[in-house]
């Protein structure tokens, strides 16, 4: 609206001016990128509340490793005489038996889950993604990759053959009851879904006539997988990994509400699922402390699936694209004109 | 007589699927003189995009498979070429133009990346060709790959010729010049306002335009064969008009040849210089289009041409071949056309079947009239 009285009194169809700010293509293309971004948020309003919440938790987490001291009320571990509080304005979560502030822990323990959620869930993306786009590139029988392709997908069948939490469980208990084990172990067990979903997006885009016509005009094989079927695979891909990060969260949780001993807790570093476990004998006299955590996971998980269903319209150049033209008027030849 | 771009010789293709082999191609024999256009034409499953697709080596293997016969392409003969060094020739020889034009552009990128990638491709290709042919080596040898390191393989599509002493402002220049060439090409196919149209993403073009565009893609890589395959059967009548005609200009400002698939008669009569009419799997009849039209040999080109609705007669019922196409796994023995043909005989369902022969009177050379049938003088010419 500002920008408009500029460009009126023109006459003809209202171009949108290349406006010159003296930046680069590179850096103008990342500024138009960034608007469309938030236009495409703003469309949808639960959406950027999910992408709000992302951005809330993040920053805590952040505070709450940078400078504890700052946001943690008290000292997660500080015992004291206010015990058995319910929520209250000094005690927001209340109190547990010992007088612990149920708040404090549950903030302390967001950085640790959210790097939890993030580790398994990124590197199964990247690990599990890349073998599903071999996988679903390279799969002609007989050939080198055909055979890759079978180990490969015969593999992943047999980890999905046992229920991902049963199994995360199992390695979990036999490498060892830590925070890394566990990780690790849920990882093992998550990485073939990714596989799955790639080869899957992967088999039905390379048969799209654009990767033919890129083979046709000389593109090796190698450049199409990583420009050509990657660029429209990533979106199912990451609007997947985006709803993952929450379930993460809830699966390494559960672990450790089964595993004893996942991590001491009263500890500096608590965890939601540890939480709930230590506070599960309560939960009929002091129901805040079981309910503050829980909550915690299912903020988290909503946040990280709002954000991935606007994700989803943002990756796709169509809706993108329709979205940003919606707002700014732009002169899109729709007929094919000839001279 | 110079080397023809392309010669199929005796080409027979077939499909493995499950227990069962479709004969898509049959002994079929093209050849493309430099400069000319050369029409196949057929009725759909007859083989014409299995031909176009076997000859830059992209039909999926399997089902398909290559039988016998070769594909010689400047010379070089591209079944023989190792599969891994394909993308050079397909890169600088052969530009291909699809049917499908609103899938044959990659909906993730602008029309500037696409295009910028096929200029790259080529750039790659005489960088490589040039440090061979500096260090004593033939002008252009498509048995080897392009010394390209792998960055540059793998690098930005703007970063023409790349290397790691690469400084910023010899990209910004290199991107500029490649910009302009984007932009050349685009005005080539007659884009109006190609400044707008490369900042667009192909979902936001017309079937027009997205076929020009495919079109300045196929043309950025300085292709000496084009191949089009119905590259206007999705397009409607004035598009297809459009495009026909952008493309009969451009045979002469690129000096391309030009494979020309369709099932369109109008549109080979219009563009082609010599047609081959498939049937089956079969080559039926080859020679130069004038003559096609006006003397078919072959029953089957006869038929087609009485097919064709612009001859209906506003009296009359539009005439039809009767019978239907056979099942490319159960041909019949003999000439394939043979349980459809009017003027068929006994004889004619013996095995071996009829191979193109020369048609008397018409003078012996690479691309004169010849017919698959010993009973054309039987065949009588559409009025």
């Amino acid at each position: 609206m500002a920008g408009g009285s500029s460009s009126e009194g023109k006459s003809g169809p209202v171009v949108a001016a290349p406006v010159r700010l003296g930046g680069s293509a590179w850096l103008r293309s990342l500024r138009d990128g960034t608007r469309g971004f938030f236009r495409i948020l703003w469309s949808n309003p639960l959406s950027f509340i999910g992408f709000l919440l992302v951005v809330a938790l993040a920053i805590a987490a952040l505070l709450a490793v940078v400078a504890p001291n700052l946001v943690l009320p008290y000292p997660p571990n500080q015992l004291s005489t206010d015990y058995k509080q319910p929520p209250s304005a000094t005690h927001w979560f209340g109190t547990d038996e010992l007088g612990r502030d149920i708040f404090s822990n549950v903030l302390a323990a967001l950085p640790l889950d959210l790097a939890i959620g993030f580790a398994v869930a990124g590197a199964s993306l990247i690990v599990g993604g890349a073998l599903g786009l071999v996988a679903g590139y390279w799969d002609r029988p007989g050939s080198l990759g055909g055979v890759l392709s079978v180990v490969i997908m015969r593999v992943t069948d047999i980890f999905l053959s046992f229920p991902s939490l049963i199994l995360a469980l199992a390695i979990a208990a036999s490498i060892g009851r830590t925070v890394d084990g566990v990780v690790l172990a849920i990882f093992v067990s998550w990485w073939p879904y990714y596989t799955r979903l790639a080869r899957g997006e992967v088999l039905s885009v390379k048969h799209q006539p654009y990767v033919m016509a890129a083979r046709a005009a000389g593109v090796r094989d190698r450049r199409i997988v990583v420009r050509h079927v990657l660029r429209n695979v990533i979106e199912p891909l990451v609007v997947y990994f985006t709803m993952d990060v929450g379930t993460v969260i809830v699966v390494f949780s559960t672990i450790a509400f089964v595993i004893n001993n996942v991590l001491p807790y009263p500890s500096a570093t608590p965890e939601w699922g540890v939480m709930i476990q230590f506070y599960e004998n309560f939960v009929s006299t002091l129901w805040w402390t079981v309910l503050a955590p829980g909550a915690a996971i299912f903020v988290t998980v909503l946040a990280f699936s709002l954000l991935g269903d606007g994700l989803r319209d943002i990756l796709d150049p169509r809706s993108r694209r329709a979205q940003a033209a919606a707002g700014v008027p732009t002169l899109i030849p729709t007929a094919g004109e000839s001279s | 007589m110079t080397e023809p771009v392309l010669e199929v010789e005796h080409l027979s293709v077939d499909y493995v699927v499950g227990a069962g082999r479709f004969h898509a191609l049959r002994d079929v024999s093209v050849r493309v003189e430099r400069g000319h256009v050369v029409g196949i034409v057929g009725e759909t499953g007859c083989g014409k995009s299995t031909l176009a697709r076997a000859i830059p080596r992209l039909l999926p293997r399997p089902p398909a498979e290559v039988k016998s016969g070769r594909i010689r392409f400047n010379g070089v003969d591209l079944l023989e070429v190792p599969a891994w060094k394909l993308p050079t020739v397909r890169g600088t020889g052969i530009g291909m133009i699809f049917q499908e034009p609103l899938n044959s552009l990659n909906p993730a990128f602008r029309v500037s990346v696409q295009i910028a990638e096929a200029i790259h491709i080529r750039k790659l290709r005489e960088a490589g060709a040039a440090t061979r042919t500096s260090s004593g080596g033939e002008p252009f040898d498509y048995s080897r790959g392009p010394e390209v390191s792998r960055s540059e393989a793998l690098g930005h599509p703007f970063a023409v010729g790349g290397t790691a002493a690469e400084t910023v402002v010899e990209k910004q220049a290199n991107r500029r010049a490649t910009r302009e060439e984007v932009l050349e090409f685009l005005r080539l196919v007659r884009i109006n306002d190609p400044e707008t149209i490369v900042n667009l993403y192909p979902h936001e073009l017309s079937g027009g335009m997205r076929q020009r565009v495919m079109i300045a893609m196929a043309l950025s890589a300085r292709p000496s064969l084009l191949i089009a395959d119905e590259p206007t059967s999705a397009l409607d009548v004035t598009i297809q008009a459009q495009v026909l005609t952008l493309m009969k200009e451009l045979i002469d400002e690129v000096h391309a040849s030009i494979l020309f698939i369709t099932h369109d008669l109008g549109v080979v009569a219009e563009m082609a210089d010599e047609i081959g009419v498939m049937y089956a799997g079969h080559l039926v009849e080859y020679g130069p289009v004038q003559e096609i039209f006006e003397h078919p040999r072959h029953p089957y080109t006869a038929a087609l041409l009485q097919a064709n609705p612009t001859r209906y007669k506003a009296d009359g019922p539009l005439s039809s071949i009767s019978g239907s196409v056979p099942n490319l796994s159960r041909l019949p023995p003999g000439c394939p056309f043979h349980p459809r043909c009017p003027i068929a005989r006994p004889s004619c369902g013996a095995d071996p079947g009829p191979s193109l022969e020369l048609v008397p009177g018409a003078t012996d050379g690479p691309s004169s009239h010849r017919v698959a049938c010993p009973y054309f003088s039987e065949v009588a010419s559409p009025v």
